[in-house]
Order: C-alpha cells, then structure tokens, then sequence
C-alpha cells in the first residue's frame, strides 16, 4: 500500500501557516493598532521593550490572553464536536445535541445570579458540575441500551428543552444582573484574562490525549456499535469516556465564553475534506483549524464595529451556518 | 480452536425464547453452514456464539474457555465476524476498512506496521479488492462493499469466522469465488460458520450444515443428510424436492412454485 506522504502534510501545512497568519492578524488589530514590527519585538523579544508601554501591556495583558483563549475555546469545541460526530456516526451531532452545552449554560447562569462574587472558578465550577449531572442523567437513562447514540440523541431532545426553560426562568429572576447574563449567553470573549487560559490549556491538553489514544477506537466506531464490538472495542467504555471528555470539554469552555454556536459542528466538516476522516489526522486537525476559525471570528467580532463589540456566538453562527449549508448542498 | 455451544438458551426480553436449547461446534479445518427460515435464530445464535449476546441458559466455549470470560478484544482476536449490516457511510478507503480488522492485534498506543500493511494487502488480493484499494468505501457498489468488509474480517486473521449472509449482494462468480476461497480457509486449520439462504450453490462447499427451526437445530451434520427434502419441507414449511447429483452435491428443485399463483 503506497501513501503519498505530501498529500498527508499538505493540509496541515496550510492550516498551520493560516493559523500562524491569523494570530498574527488578531495580534496587530483591535481598538489600539500596533504595528506589525512592533508586534513581533513584543512577542520574539520581550526583554528588549519597555514593560510599561501601552502597546506591551494591551498586548501581553489584554489581547494574548484573549487569542489563546479563543484558540483553546475553537478548538477543544471542534474536537469535541469530531468525537460527537463519530460517538452518534451522525453528521449533525455536537455537544448541543446531547444537551450537555444547555445544561451547562444552566450551571453556569445559576454560577452567574447567585456564586459570582465567590470567586473567579465558581461559574466554572457550576458549569462542569451541571454538564456532568446532565450527562450522569444521559447515562442512566441511555447507558446499556444496544441502540445506545439512538437514545442519547432523543434524550438530548428532552434535556435541551428542560435545561433551556430552567435558563428562561433564571433570566426571569435577574433582574438587574439579567443584561450581564443574557450578553454571556450570547457568547464572547470579552471578560477574559490568563486566569481562564490556565483553566483550559490543562483540560484541553487532556482531552485531547485522551482522545487521540482512543482513535483506533474511535475509527472502529465508525463501523457502528456491533460491528466495533465484533472486532474487538469494549463500546460501552469507551462511550463513556468519550461523553465525559465532552462534556467537561464543553462546559468548561461554556462557563469561560458563553454558549458560541456552530464551530463544534462546522469545523470537523471543513477539516475532515481537508484531512480525510481518521482520527489521528482529524483531532490535530480541529484543535488548529477550530482555533483558527474562532480567533479570527473573535477579530471580526471586536473590530467590526469597534468600539462596540459583536457577541462572538453571533459572528460565528452568522459565517457558520450559511457555509454550513453551502457545505451541505455541495455534498448533495 | 474449537468453538462449541452446549445447550443454549436466549431470549430478548420480555418475550418467549428465540434459541431453545440448541448445541453446535464448529470443528477446525471445517465450514458448516447455517440454515433455516426468516425468524428461526440463526443471526441471534451467531451473536451468541461470539458473546454479543449472552445466553441465559448453557454456555459458550472455546476450547476450555468460556467466552464470557474473555474481553472483547481477546475474543476479537480469535472470532472474527461479519454481521449483515453494511455501514451506510463509512468514510474511510478500502485499504483503510480493511485496516480496521487488525484492531485486535495492537495493544494500547499501538497501530498499524508494515506487518499489518502486509496482511491488509494479500486480505484485499484473496477478495480480488487490489484495484479498488485506494477508492473511498461510499462509492462502492453493494457487493464491493460487502467483499470489503469481508476482507475485514479475514485481515483480523483468527482461528474462527463467522460470517451472517456475507454472500447476500455478490454475483453469480464472486460468489462461487468467495466459497472456493473459504474452502481455503478451512483447509489452514480454520472453521468457518456460515448463515445463508443460499441452497443452490452453497451445500456443495459446506462440511457440516445445520438446520434451525424455531430455535431448535433440526438436523445437523453432513450436507446431503441434513439438506434432505423432508428436513426442509419442515423447516421452510414450503414443497421441496432434492435430488442428489452426485455424493456430496444436492440440487434443490421447487416442483409446486407457481408463479401465476396470487398470494391473498
């Protein structure tokens, strides 16, 4: 069997230095233009330039931590939703589907109305406390079933609808906290230090190890549930890690920038033509090209209309989902 | 190895038994066929002989092990299975199928060596799949597909194969083909269990055959004694006459089939 490895480097060839270009772009753009030169001094030789330069700290301080953490964001949603497209074999799966995000943006408004003050982890925390309750539920009722994506999906459905009218109440309730909450659910990146970079890099570094060993597993569940277990893969295990890695995934980036729609489900599309389909390929794959598509989201969203700032969730959706359908009428 | 099953029991729940009582063993070095009507158990049986299911009642062996005691992947390892199925979409090539039936042989971290390139390759030479090796899965035809994922199974390389209608989408040559090359099989020490419609074609490469009915074995044995007109007469419930063409070839005939026939 001959593999041309060039074709197997090229994508991810060009996803890097299209990553590497947005970076930099999202670097020099924003409210205070840097010039690229100056960019550069700042991030190649730090030592050389003044500390207490605007330039320097709105860089170092505000737009590096931002960028990273819209990286991480992109990307640990795309991965999750590459591994909910292959946990459901159903193109439209992502963490929505299963109603862990929902959950989640419960946990987290609740975080938001009555624990915000207790500290900087408490919405976090609430976060991935509700999306695991929400999968934990997932489990009880879908584990074991021989047609266990069948039944995750229908109970996603359900728990969608109850955990969206459980966040309509709180809403109702916030009275004058009711814009800060409503403006997170929108999605963005606005509130955003090192501290929430410290918070994913970790998660996302696991999640992603995790599931790269999982991808022969995970390339056999492709096959469909019986035939996996056929050859060999304990199914119902290794489900359950990946609906855990989902989950916390999902929530954690939830609690830090909102509920940002789209990019779990369009990016493992758009990498997957790029890459191909098998795992080892498509999870790099999407931490790059979901970081990519959401730093650069999160630049459109701060310059657009600058000083004013566009929800991220609502730049995403609104490239998203055309493209989405573009994508959809081409494979047709 | 000898895989057997001793007096076994399965029901789905909450309904009547599908398998009542029913021992088999499938010898190496042999390919015995399955048979039986729509709705007898053959497929449910088949799972509980590689521990998909779990019967109630009996057990499953292999050689002094029972199944239920080992993981998936050990008996992955040493059953590979063709299911009826065929996956609607599958996004991978050919080759890249066929690779996926060497799972069982890696360990944690573990994938593909130039080993497993090999047995991939002489697996899509035996299914005459070489021209078709870098092709993408979904745009295969039925019968490609199936010859594919047959090519799966045998990449796993283990003492055992069960195979549910691997023949159902093949043409008249890859057919015979495929039979000839289970005879192969058989011949390297292998057994083979083989569930199909097929009573033309079919009894004339076969070992052993058994006969299903209901979820009892009705005969088993050698083909011609157990492919007999009255033993498929009672478990088609259908006019049957066989004629025997030579020691071990039988040709099935329908001598009542009347196609002007309304079915009301």
């Amino acid at each position: 069997m001959r593999i041309n490895k060039w074709s197997r480097v090229t994508p991810y060839l060009l996803l890097l230095t299209g990553g590497a270009a947005v970076l930099f772009w999202a670097l020099c753009s924003g409210a205070v233009t840097a010039s690229p030169g100056d960019v550069l001094k700042i991030l190649f030789t730090p030592w050389r330039v003044n500390h207490t330069h605007p330039d320097y700290v709105i860089i170092t301080q505000v737009r590096l931590p931002r960028i990273v953490l819209a990286w991480l964001t992109g990307g640990a949603l795309s991965i999750a939703g590459a591994a909910s497209q292959t946990l459901f074999r159903n193109p439209l799966a992502s963490p929505y589907v299963i109603g862990v995000s929902n959950g989640a943006a419960l946990g987290a408004a609740l975080g938001l109305l009555l624990a915000a003050p207790l500290g900087f982890y408490t919405v976090p925390l609430c976060s991935v406390i509700a999306g695991l309750m929400v999968m934990v539920f997932i489990l009880y009722v879908a584990g074991g079933k021989t047609n266990f994506s069948n039944y995750l999906l229908l109970t996603g459905i359900a728990l969608n609808a109850f955990c969206s009218a459980l966040t309509a109440i709180i809403l109702f309730m916030a009275e004058e906290r009711l814009q800060g909450i409503v403006f997170w659910l929108m999605g963005g990146l606005w509130k955003t230090g090192w501290e929430g970079v410290w918070l994913l890099l970790p998660i996302v570094c696991v999640a992603l190890a995790i599931l790269i060993v999982l991808t022969p597993e995970l390339n056999l569940l492709l096959l469909g549930e019986r035939a996996a277990a056929e050859t060999g893969v304990n199914v119902l295990r290794t489900q359950r890690i990946i609906v855990v890695v989902i989950a916390v995934t999902t929530a954690v980036c939830i609690s830090l920038t909102g509920v940002i729609g789209f990019v779990g489900l369009l990016v493992p599309h758009i990498v997957r033509l790029l890459v191909g389909a098998d795992h080892r390929r498509l999870l790099p794959a999407s931490l790059i090209g979901g970081g990519m598509f959401m730093v650069g989201a999160d630049t459109l969203a701060r310059t657009m209309a600058a000083p004013l700032e566009i929800p991220v969730g609502v730049i995403t959706s609104l490239i998203g989902a055309p493209f989405f359908m573009w994508l959809l009428l081409r494979k047709l | 190895m000898r895989l057997y099953a001793e007096n076994i029991y399965f029901a789905y729940s909450d309904s009547k038994p599908v398998i009542r009582g029913v021992a088999l063993e499938l010898r190496p070095g042999t390919v015995t066929g399955l048979f039986g009507p729509n709705g007898c158990g053959k497929t449910t049986l088949l799972r509980c002989l590689n521990a998909t299911l779990t019967p109630q009642e009996g057990r499953v062996m292999l050689d002094n092990i029972a199944l239920t005691t080992l993981s998936r992947r050990q008996i992955a390892a040493r059953i590979a299975t063709l299911g009826q199925d065929i996956p609607a979409q599958l996004p991978f090539t050919v080759a890249e199928v066929v690779m996926l039936g060497r799972y069982p042989a890696w360990r944690m971290f573990e994938h593909e060596n130039a080993e497993d390139y090999r047995i991939v390759d002489s697996c899509l030479q035996k299914m005459e799949l070489g021209s078709l090796a870098q092709r993408q899965f979904d745009t295969l035809s039925g019968g490609e597909k199936q010859l594919t994922l047959l090519a799966r199974a045998l990449a796993q390389e283990t003492p055992i194969l069960l195979l549910d209608e691997p023949a159902s989408h093949l043409d008249i040559a890859h057919h015979l083909h495929f039979l000839t090359h289970l005879r192969k099989v058989a011949a390297s020490g292998k057994s083979v269990l083989l569930v199909c419609h097929d009573l033309f074609a079919t009894p004339m490469f076969l070992d052993r055959a058994c006969l299903l009915h209901q979820g009892v074995v009705v005969a088993e044995g050698e083909p011609a004694g157990v492919l007999t007109a009255r033993n498929l007469r009672h478990a088609f419930d259908c006019s049957i006459e066989v004629s025997r063409l030579t020691a071990n070839t039988i040709s099935v005939v329908l001598p009542e089939a009347n196609p002007s026939a309304t079915f009301c």
